[in-house]
């Protein structure tokens, strides 16, 4: 028989059409502050180097006689800190801006791989079943019991300071939660008729797990990638503070954040304060998003 | 009023008028930044513990706040020959216990000291080969090479009662052992929490003013800090420079600042002919180390602005340093000029070396080790950018740096010394004199730099014991150091302390907090 037929003559729960996915997704207030939010935060990372007044990774347009200066004042020059400098006279607002481009992008990178690596493996683990399954997701309790900022301290402790060790480090802590719910949701769907079926037509395993049960294993990964994004950033954040992340030049919100702590007790609160904001904004409209989109795939919730 | 009492007060206004309330019950809780590792005097050698065993027992040297060394429990001494000093001792001091003190407390302590299995004190007793004891009162100590450093040597070693020569660690903890001819008595010990001592009514020098001296070991900042401004303590030690502020504007409680002999510099690789942190703008290999040339050195130092960094990265707790030591320290000399902050010249002097455009180099610090150390270096970058170099700056955790920049791994990099001698010798024999291991010298010369003229200086300085004829040579050496810009002096840790308003001491250049120095302005 065609496989093209047998792909039609698949069994699988009905699709939600996308359009009218997108408007039950913002049916909810708080997913379209979300949503918003999101963009803005997104478009002022990506446009940092022409939103912002300066380059804060530019040693030669930071200046030491500048360093922590009130929100509103003037460089010398007459450039305007509408959030203050810190330490180094770099200028918040545009470190910021900066720093948000380097935790979206650890936040993104390692959500995704995460989940390409953890997906792959826990469906591998949930098709095949026997000996491979049970030593995969043994791994998987093993890695879950420990906390992952210490999985992580571990990984970094290793592999040495830097941005790209901060993202390797955040996929090793965090790939088994992908590979835990992607073997769950697939051992539901493997049990189900139209993967039976596909079987009994000498479908290659390849193409079942690609095209008929990864499909419907998805909807669960998406909402944890989101969710994800947001506490890889957060980890981002909290190693960085710890001053295992970027570079001390060039850094992320959590080292702002870092930078300016020794300095709360004196009053001197603009320093950690609003990269602080940042983040947190930054969190809750990931979140916000993903909470919705949660709602909005559980076909629980469909009516 | 008591007997006791009584013979106090009369002891009182016999007493200098330097401590005139120092036969009233009062107690001093001093907030130590660092914990100390054990109550052993001889056991480890860090500043913490050698601070501490100095309120419970003395040395046969006094070594003063500026490192000057003056009489303790050797009244006197004599150099005998180049290999043999006498020391005449003070009489009718008594142990904590009661029994007197003579020479065979000062032999038991030394060779203890020497032999004990830590080795924790040998930098100061390998030269000791014997101590004899000429008489109850007079001691000679016989050194098996001529040793200029003795008297240094000799105030760090604690004399502790010749009846506890054998006690192990575990009895001078618990107290037995701890028994000292020093100012204070110890009542108590908790690791990691306290130190709890009271007055030795008969001290040699004159009692202390405090009947009760808690020594409270909190090595959090914020936690010492928050303690001081509850008023739990009266003194603390380093006041963290982010918490200066809240001090001087809290009511009744003020900083106090001295000058530690703690010098930070930049480094630089001046051995190699390519160094590995240096390239061309472009990062393609120079072909040559710009570093070797003195003019690019004497640019790096124009270029920075040493006052800014004091001001805006210590906040005031440093001082500019222009060479191994301050004015008024032994070796120190007047002819090594200031070097002002100077950018355009500074870029002159990179053309006429043959960079015109510059070039870009690394600069590698540590993190957490010396006060601000990170900012320091990444302000010395932000300062190397704007004469033309290209700089990058890399900060590493302490761990992983110390080795790594002892031995040469990196092209400019931050060090820093602290002279506990008071004297350049200490530091120009570890930093600047030719890597040599049979000599001791050089182990924490990371830029590899071999002058000819500065060891030959520094092996005449080290041979003579005879402090005129070493003083101007170690007064060359400094001359010579930073004539040619070996280092980059950069500046002076200030030691920063946070103290109520009726306390007044004068911060030591080691870094100690002795209770005996500490007085009530009341």
């Amino acid at each position: 028989m065609d496989s093209k037929l047998a792909d039609a003559a698949q069994i699988a729960p009905p699709k939600p059409r996308a359009s009218a996915a997108l408007l039950r997704f913002l049916k909810a207030p708080t997913a379209l502050i979300g949503v918003i939010g999101l963009t803005l935060v997104v478009g002022v990372a990506v446009f940092a180097p022409i939103l912002s007044p300066q380059d804060p990774y530019d040693l030669m347009q930071l200046d030491i006689m500048d360093s922590r200066l009130p929100p509103g004042s003037e460089s010398f020059t007459g450039v305007p800190y509408h959030l203050g400098t810190d330490g180094q006279g770099r200028d918040i607002l545009s470190g910021i801006m900066y720093g948000l481009r380097t935790s979206l992008i650890v936040g993104i990178v390692s959500a995704f791989v995460a989940a390409l690596i953890g997906t792959t493996l826990g469906l591998l683990a949930a098709y095949l079943g026997g000996r491979g399954e049970a030593l995969l997701m043994r791994l998987v309790d093993l890695q879950l019991s420990f906390p992952t900022i210490l999985m992580a301290l571990m990984v970094l402790a290793i592999l040495g300071n830097g941005v790209t060790n901060v993202v390797l480090a955040i996929i090793v802590a965090e790939w088994a939660t992908y590979a835990r719910t992607a073997r769950g949701t697939a051992l539901v769907e493997r049990e189900k008729e139209y993967i039976e079926a596909a079987r009994c037509l000498r479908i290659p395993a390849r193409r079942i797990l690609l095209r008929h049960m990864l499909p419907n294993c998805l909807a669960p990964i998406i909402v944890i990638a989101t969710m994800q994004v947001a506490r890889a950033i957060g980890l981002e954040a909290t190693l960085s503070f710890l001053g295992l992340g970027a570079s001390v030049t060039q850094p992320s919100l959590g080292m702002l954040i870092a930078n300016g702590y020794q300095y709360l007790l004196s009053g001197l609160y603009w320093i950690s304060f609003y990269p602080g904001i940042a983040l947190l904004i930054t969190i809750v409209c990931i979140n916000l998003v993903g909470d919705r989109l949660r709602d909005v795939l559980n076909p629980r919730n469909a009516r | 009023m008591t007997r006791r009492g009584f013979h106090a007060s009369v002891l009182a206004l016999v007493a200098a008028t330097a401590t005139p309330a120092f036969a009233q019950d009062a107690e001093l809780s001093i907030g130590m930044a660092a914990p100390i590792t054990s109550l052993d005097p001889h056991e480890d050698s860090n500043s913490p513990n050698n601070a501490t065993s100095r309120h419970i027992w003395d040395s046969l040297i006094n070594r003063g706040g500026s490192a000057e060394n003056k009489p303790q429990l050797a009244e006197s001494w004599e150099v005998v020959d180049d290999t043999h000093w006498r020391f005449h001792l003070r009489e009718g001091v008594t142990f904590h216990d009661g029994s007197a003190f003579d020479a065979d407390d000062v032999v038991a302590s030394l060779i203890r000291a020497r032999d004990k299995e830590s080795q924790a004190f040998a930098s100061y007793t390998r030269n000791i080969s014997e101590v004899i004891a000429e008489d109850p009162l007079t001691v000679v100590v016989e050194t098996a090479v001529p040793d200029p450093m003795i008297l240094n040597s000799l105030s760090r070693i604690r004399i502790i009662s010749s009846d506890y020569a054998e006690a192990d660690v575990a009895e001078f903890e618990n107290g037995p052992a701890a028994v000292g001819t020093g100012p204070f008595k110890l009542v108590s010990y908790t690791p990691g929490d306290r130190v709890e001592l009271e007055r030795n009514e008969d001290y040699f020098d004159g009692a202390s003013e405090w009947s009760k001296v808690t020594l409270r070991l909190v090595p959090d900042n914020g936690g010492r800090l928050a303690s001081l401004l509850a008023g739990d303590l009266d003194l603390i030690e380093n006041l963290p420079a982010e918490g200066v502020a809240r001090v001087e504007s809290s009511n009744g409680m003020k900083v106090i600042r001295g000058q530690s002999t703690r010098l930070v510099y930049l480094g630089m690789d001046v051995s190699r002919d390519e160094s590995p942190f240096v390239t061309a703008k472009d990062g393609s290999a120079l072909g040559s180390n710009p570093l070797k040339d003195a003019r690019v050195r004497k640019a790096l130092l124009m270029a920075m602005n040493r006052e800014a960094i004091v001001d805006r990265v210590m906040q005031k707790n440093g001082t500019v340093a222009d060479q191994y030591v301050a004015e008024g320290f032994f070796g120190h000399s007047d002819e090594v000029e200031h070097v002002a902050y100077d950018p355009e010249g500074a870029k002159a002097l990179l053309a006429e070396a043959g960079y015109p455009d510059g070039f870009a180099l690394t600069i590698h610090g540590p993190s957490g080790r010396y006060v601000n150390d990170s900012e320091v270096v990444q302000a010395a970058g932000q300062m190397l950018t704007r004469i033309g170099i290209d700089t990058k700056v890399e900060v590493l955790p302490w761990s992983v740096y110390s080795n790594n920049y002892s031995n040469g791994e990196y092209s400019l990099f931050l060090g820093s010394w602290g002279v506990n001698t008071g004297e350049v010798s200490n530091p120009a024999l570890a930093v600047v004199a030719g890597r040599d291991a049979d000599k001791g010298t050089g182990r924490y010369n990371g830029g590899g730099i071999d002058v000819p003229e500065i060891n030959d200086l520094l092996d005449q300085a080290t041979a003579s014991l005879d402090e005129a004829e070493r003083e101007p040579l170690l007064q060359e050496v400094s001359k010579l150091t930073f004539e040619d810009t070996w280092l980059l002096p950069m500046h002076y840790e200030n030691v920063v302390m946070g103290a109520r308003t009726g306390i007044e001491f004068k911060p030591r250049g080691d870094k100690y907090t002795l209770a005996y120095e500490v007085k009530s302005a009341e």
